[in-house]
């Protein structure tokens, strides 16, 4: 792997300050589920590791307040078994028990599940087969999935890189609404989870990194659902998914939170849908014109228009509380 | 004959400790920490073709620790290939396919190799290419990959290179029966069809590895992961370098799976380690393992059919157009002998046109099926398409059209051995079909069954020959030259050992795998080694009977023919009460027994005196196989209409295996080949772009998971048994039609399901959303004038 350097840090300080001081040939690295494949396919080349599981106290999932903070190194596994989040918060349990394999949620955590690169072909492509593609993520200047086999890319908001963003738990709470906290060395700051992700990568700057996400509290008996399309029903990412958090009184919906995952650079907030569905008497049919209003903004590219029929359906299914 | 003992039995697989305590061998493990070893790393084509202007390979030999730098001008002048001399080794002019090999580095350590390598400079001049089979076809296609095409020499089957319509088509396979225009004639209904196929992956576990290493006495010992240690490395190895056989040795362990796989590492490792002196070795990464392994050969199948109102079939023609990649590799023998497939049928009137055709894609081969899963995809779609049309039952249309035992089949052989209708009733049955789905449809959910019929020969022509060495201890060793892939062929070949000897199968030892040290073998391929070798096997086992009454004949003063050796005994024929252990003959001090520690050896050779090679013009013979194995497969699905989610609820398959030797290996077989028949069906296709694999990853590619197979009580193999008369106990192969049938049957249960019927595969939510919106069209303009 090349790497000169490998750093236990025991503190978020000794870390932000290790990537302070390296800039951007120091890379963190917990569960490593995504990073090794990064590394092994050359895809960065970093000088140094720091190891952030050995920074204590940040592994946790806590009430706060009706909330939840949850730490940026529990893993996923935790997420899906936590009795808490399962009886709350189970679009988020639904998420997690959707991520890679039992093996990559054990190893995998919430910070990496946020953190991980796309899958995009192009910008993955190993160096074993001989050429690889410099493109707008590796700081070139073309995307090669505009003009190439697209089928597994965004048909909302890409803008120079197509890739979606793989994170299923940033859909899942971005659906509760929940913030992201970033340190760096002057201090912390939040942001909204779906705005943590933008078309190249995240808005991470230089010596920053992810260290809570924070769910807030949720009125009681919403209906949540997780429902996520694939190929293969393990391990493959989402060609398409959606996280629904619904609160309906007397069969009129109160209120209505939908984002989508797969289809776009970043947790997509369908927000013409939940204005459909506010107000509204929750029947099939509005759940029907919540799909078609959610994928409206969607421009397909020349191999992924399916990936809008089957949004459609999974935004009405996920209403409906159907499973797939 | 009396009573089996051994064959017929679920014998536990020889391998089975080593494998499951992880202390089998297998050709990675070879020269492991090995002092003076170097390693081996190719440099390969980014380009899909080009021309080669200039390579500098200055920077890279002063890596240190870099032994050899090898580029195209290292290389023999000849052009090897496998039916067509086509390649250079390392590319010399020009490359063809992204993936072509353009240069070898050989280093002490991996990462000097690697670091070697990205120093190796090329200056390309990019040309034009081509990746469509059907425009790389035309006439005036303005890309050809191989200009010299009609001075290269054909190693096999020369005739397969008359008649070509283009300068990029390399094969033309003919089927000629009847007169197919009189056919269409007398038919009451005509249906034709466009299919094509998908390049498909083996994905076998094991990447390629391999070991060359040059002895002192002038040999090359080859260690690598094959199918054959003969003909796979052996004459492969000579006839590339132009050595005798006497100077190379093959070497094979355990092989992690197969599936006809041909990447060929140790060809670049004995390239190293002749110029370097020095043992080389070669280990493929998953994504070398995509572009090199030779894929399944993609076909654009234009079928037409003829039939009479009561089903009867009574012409059929097919064109196919095969996209075999840069280099012809074994393709013209894929494109031949997928032909067979069609004779499961009474087709008085045939005709087949397979062209083979160079593209700029990577290089296809051979894979589980031999180019007959591919026909198959069309050929069952529409025995389903004639049923509904004719309204009648599908299990019974194909029933009516079986060829039967004794009936000359359209390629003029005399069929044997014909269990197609006991499969069909077998999978008819368990699937209930005409009986409701296990599950009823919802609005959004439709289930329903299909079913397929299909089959895959076993090669004729090839040779197998066995040593059996009978010890004084009762024990028995077995000398073959087929490999182990993961088949467990060598438990079954124990067992017909065994079972000849009358000896516990414990006591049967087998050894392979070295071709200094057993007989020949053609490898295991094609279905083959269970008859081939076990007849070979069994006559030697005969040979060594007789050799034992002979032996024993003046101690027990009887002739040798009033003799018997069974189980480890030699008795009287007309007294079996009265007998003497084998194990006597070897008693010091009886002279007119075997000397001190000498052997009891039998020695066997089977293969086929009459069979015939076909007649070029109409591809008609007498003996083209050695035996069919037909496969059913009946499925029942759900077809998610609103997301084209396709889930595999049930699935049922049946066998003829002429016998089954070992029912437990043959069931793992079975359900291997369905798993692989699903993911050719729903999951899996290679994806280029410009000639580059995309998904050439574990993660990308789409192999099924253990998600998407059913299991339990939802998958049924059963095994039929219409004995063979030539093969060991009424053997016959079986491996390759395992996934024969799958895709169609998918396909025609996702049809039943919907009223879509898909040609292409394989069958995606993208693609079956497509149908099902054209589908949806078609009825709004139906109904759009009310």
């Amino acid at each position: 792997m090349g790497c000169s350097q490998h750093i236990d840090a025991t503190s978020v300080t000794e870390a932000i300050s290790i990537l302070q001081s390296q800039g951007d040939k120091a890379v963190l690295v917990a569960g490593g589920t995504d990073l090794v494949g990064m590394l092994n396919n050359r895809l960065i080349s970093p000088e140094t590791l720091v190891n952030i599981k050995t920074i204590p106290g940040m592994d946790y999932i806590r009430e706060y307040s009706g909330g939840l903070r949850i730490g940026a190194l529990t893993r996923i596994r935790d997420i899906e078994t936590s009795a808490i989040i399962r009886e709350y918060f189970p679009v988020l349990a639904e998420a997690a028990v959707s991520v890679g394999s039992p093996q990559i949620r054990r190893m995998g955590t919430l910070g990496g599940n946020f953190c991980q690169e796309v899958r995009c072909w192009y910008y993955r492509r190993s160096p074993a087969t001989g050429k690889t593609f410099t493109c707008y993520r590796k700081g070139g200047n073309v995307c090669y999935a505009t003009s190439g086999d697209n089928r597994y890319h965004s048909v909302i908001g890409g803008k120079k890189c197509f890739a979606a963003c793989p994170s299923d738990m940033a859909v899942a709470l971005a659906s509760l609404h929940a913030h992201a906290t970033l340190a760096g060395a002057s201090g912390t700051r939040s942001v909204p989870v779906e705005d943590f992700f933008i078309p190249l990568g995240n808005i991470l700057k230089p010596g920053e990194m992810l260290t809570e996400v924070s769910i807030p509290a949720l009125k009681p008996g919403s209906r949540q659902k997780f429902l996520k399309f694939r190929h293969r029903k393990t391990i493959d990412f989402a060609l398409c998914s959606v996280a629904s958090v619904l609160e309906v009184e007397a069969g009129v919906v109160a209120d209505a939170s939908l984002v989508l995952g797969g289809v776009a650079p970043f947790p997509y907030r369908a927000k013409a849908a939940e204005q459909v569905l506010k107000g509204q008497p929750l029947t099939e049919d509005l759940a029907s014109e919540a799909g078609a209003a959610a994928l409206r903004a969607a421009r397909p590219l020349s191999l992924n228009a399916y990936k809008v029929t089957i949004g459609r359906v999974l935004v009405k299914r996920a209403i409906l509380g159907v499973d797939m | 004959m009396s009573e089996l003992s051994v064959v017929g039995k679920n014998v536990i697989r020889l391998d089975a400790l080593e494998k499951v305590t992880g202390t089998a061998l297998y050709a990675a493990d070879e020269a492991l920490g090995e002092p003076g070893m170097l390693h081996g790393k190719v440099l390969w084509s980014p380009h899909a073709h080009a021309r080669i202007i200039s390579i500098d390979i200055s920077r890279a030999k002063k890596v240190p620790g870099v032994e050899a730098v090898l580029t195209g001008k290292d290389v023999p002048e000849a052009r090897v290939g496998s039916c067509v001399d086509d390649q250079h080794m390392l590319a010399r002019e020009k490359v063809r396919f992204v993936g072509d090999a353009v240069a070898v580095v050989a280093a002490r350590t991996l990462e000097a190799a690697e670091e070697a390598l990205a120093l190796i400079k090329v200056k390309y001049e990019v040309l034009p290419a081509v990746f469509d089979a059907e425009e790389a076809m035309r006439p005036d296609c303005p890309v050809v990959l191989h200009p010299g095409l009609s001075g290269y020499k054909r190693n096999m089957y020369p005739y397969l290179g008359n008649d070509l319509p283009g300068p990029n088509v390399h094969t033309h396979h003919k089927v000629r029966r009847g007169n197919v225009e009189e056919g269409f004639r007398q038919a009451d209904l005509i249906v034709e069809n466009r299919f094509s196929t998908a390049r498909i992956s083996h994905c076998q576990l094991e990447p390629a590895s391999s070991v060359a290493r040059p002895n002192v006495d002038g040999t090359l010992v080859i260690s690598t992961s094959t199918k054959s240690v003969y003909t796979g490395v052996q004459a492969e190895v000579c006839r590339f370098f132009g050595l005798p056989p006497s100077k190379v040795r093959g070497v094979t362990h355990y092989i992690g799976g197969n599936f006809g796989s041909a990447p060929r590492a140790h060809i670049f490792a004995a390239l190293a380690a002749i110029r370097t002196g020095r043992p080389v070795k070669v280990v493929f990464s998953r994504e070398e393992c995509f572009f090199r392994d030779l894929n399944r050969l993609p076909m654009v199948i234009y079928l037409k059919d003829g039939v009479k109102k009561d089903g009867t079939l009574v012409a059929r023609q097919i064109k196919l157009i095969c996209n075999c990649g840069a280099y012809a590799q074994i393709t013209p023998l894929v494109i031949r002998n997928g032909s067979f497939g069609s004779s499961q049928y009474r087709i008085p009137n045939f005709r087949w046109d397979a062209y083979g055709v160079y593209t700029n894609e990577p290089p296809s081969g051979a894979f589980r099926g031999f180019g007959n899963a591919q026909p198959f995809w069309a050929m069952e779609q529409h025995m389903d398409i004639i049923a509904e049309k004719l309204r009648m039952d599908p299990v019974e249309l194909r029933q009516k059209n079986l060829i039967a035992e004794g009936e000359e089949n359209l390629r003029g052989e005399k069929t044997h051995s014909m269990g197609a209708a006991e499969c069909l009733d077998k999978v008819a049955q368990w699937i209930g079909w005409g009986r409701p789905t296990s599950q009823p449809s919802s609005n959004t959910v439709k289930v329903a069954k299909g079913f397929a019929l299909a089959n895959k020969y076993t090669q004729v022509d090839t040779i197998a020959s066995a040593l059996v060495r009978f010890n004084k201890d009762g024990f028995v060793d077995v000398f073959h030259g087929s490999d182990e892939i993961g088949q467990g062929s060598q438990t079954v070949l124990a067992q017909i050992a065994a079972e000849e000897l009358g000896v516990p199968v414990e006591k049967i030892k087998v050894i392979w795998g070295d071709s200094a040290r057993v007989p020949y073998d053609h490898g295991a391929i094609s279905s083959r080694t269970t008859m081939f070798v076990g007849n070979a096997i069994r006559a030697a086992c005969q040979d060594v009977k007789r050799l034992i009454c002979a032996t024993a004949s003046p101690v027990m003063g009887a002739a040798p023919e009033d003799l018997e050796a069974r189980g480890g005994q030699i008795y009287f024929r007309s007294n079996p009460s009265k007998s003497m252990p084998v194990s006597d003959l070897f008693l010091p001090g009886r002279a007119t027994c075997l000397p001190h520690d000498a052997e009891l050896l039998g020695q066997g050779t089977f293969f086929y005196k009459g069979y015939s090679d076909g007649d070029p013009e109409t591809g008609q013979g007498t003996r083209l196989t050695a035996s069919y194995c037909y496969t059913a497969h009946a499925v029942e699905v759900a077809v998610d209409t609103e997301t084209g989610e396709v889930k595999v609820l049930r699935f049922c398959s049946a066998t003829d295996v002429g016998r089954a030797i070992n029912p437990k290996l043959c069931e793992a077989q079975s359900e291997g080949g369905i798993a692989q028949g699903i993911g050719s069906a729903l999951y899996e296709e290679m994806l280029l772009d410009r000639g580059r694999v995309l998904n050439c990853n574990f993660h990308d590619y789409g192999m099924p998971r253990m998600t998407e197979l059913p299991g339990n009580h939802d998958l049924k193999c059963f095994l039929v048994e219409a004995n063979h008369r030539e093969g060991p106990f009424g053997a016959k192969g079986m491996g390759e039609g395992a996934m024969t049938p799958s895709a169609p049957a998918i396909a025609n249960a996702i049809y039943n399901a919907t009223g879509v019927r898909l040609m292409d595969l394989p069958m995606s939510p993208e693609r079956l959303l497509r149908a099902l919106k054209a589908q949806n069209k078609e009825a709004g303009h139906k109904s759009g004038p009310l």
